[in-house]
């Protein structure tokens, strides 16, 4: 989509958009926060079928924003690399960066998280 | 009249700028340079600030991305204060000294504007051996000097501004994340940012 439009769009659609990063603000921190991946993928089952009647149900929306009706919603985020910095802040300053509220990632939690962005690939 | 053609009294970050949470910080370029990567920033934040010295006039700019993303106010270029240059400075010269340059990625010579430096990192870029050459009001460097230059800066802003730094440049955020991450807690360089 040109930008112009895109971003025309996403101003229209300012409810909804943000309706959508409360959702995988909320699921990033759940999935932050488990233990392990097992743990992960148990919350990420859980909230499958949520987020699927979720996304489905702005299936037209979602298309527009990111030209996919997958789980967008979780690749789009772990896919940014910003996703990487946040340990970095930590470790740089020892503070946390409550930008999108995702618990602050040790190594553990990065690997943990590139195995949920993965999973959301294959589910996709 | 769009925001690329006014003149602006730019803000100096982070005392000048209003904390928001809807506001990322991007580098390392004044202008963001991917379409697709802008779009999916912007599905998460409200605006991408960029790090943009104060005597550079963002009527400058030519790419038609900055245009668009400026005219509907999805960018908004932030001067970095002179503190916040000093605290970065400290971090990117130990940085340098314990040879972390090198495991930044090659490329192109990156043009750091005078703005972004302060005279004591030029100094100590100087003293250090790295070729360094002003032109007018910017200072050419290797690329990976210039990468790890503003990667500390970025940080070191967006951590004052309680925001995410962001690049379209994924390798720059993984090679800071190893080095940071190679980089003991307590160590000096933690030290001196926190």
């Amino acid at each position: 989509m040109d930008l112009r439009a895109w971003l025309a769009f996403r101003d229209k659609h300012r409810r909804e958009l943000t309706e959508y990063r409360e959702s995988v603000t909320s699921l990033a921190r759940e999935l932050a926060g488990a233990e392990d991946e097992d743990e992960a993928l148990s919350v990420f089952e859980a909230r499958r079928a949520t987020i699927e009647r979720y996304l489905e149900s702005k299936k037209g929306f979602f298309k527009r924003l990111t030209a996919s009706t997958t789980l967008s919603a979780v690749s789009l985020l772990l896919g940014l690399p910003s996703l990487v910095d946040p340990g970095v802040i930590e470790v740089v300053t020892g503070t946390a960066s409550p930008a999108i509220g995702v618990k602050q990632l040790m190594k553990r939690e990065v690997h943990q998280l590139s195995f949920v962005q993965k999973l959301s690939q294959k589910w996709g | 009249m769009s925001e690329v053609a006014r003149p602006v009294r730019r803000p100096r970050a982070p005392e000048g700028v209003a904390v928001r949470p809807d506001v990322c910080l991007y580098y390392p370029h004044f202008e963001v340079r991917d379409e697709n990567w802008a779009k999916e920033a912007l599905l998460y934040w409200e605006t991408i600030a960029t790090i943009v010295p104060l005597d550079v006039d963002t009527a400058s700019f030519s790419s038609q991305l900055y245009r668009d993303l400026a005219d509907a106010g999805a960018v908004e270029p932030w001067g970095v204060s002179r503190d916040a240059r000093e605290r970065a400075t400290d971090v990117i010269l130990q940085l340098l000294d314990a040879g972390y340059a090198d495991a930044f990625p090659e490329g192109e010579p990156f043009t750091l504007n005078f703005g972004k430096l302060t005279r004591s990192l030029i100094a100590g870029l100087k003293e250090r051996g790295v070729d360094a050459r002003a032109t007018g009001q910017d200072v050419l460097v290797d690329f990976r000097v210039g990468s790890l230059v503003m990667c500390v800066l970025a940080h070191v802003l967006a951590d004052a501004m309680k925001t995410r730094p962001l690049t379209d440049h994924p390798q720059l955020g993984e090679t800071y994340l190893n080095v940071m991450g190679a980089s003991p807690r307590g160590s000096n360089t933690v030290t001196i940012i926190a």
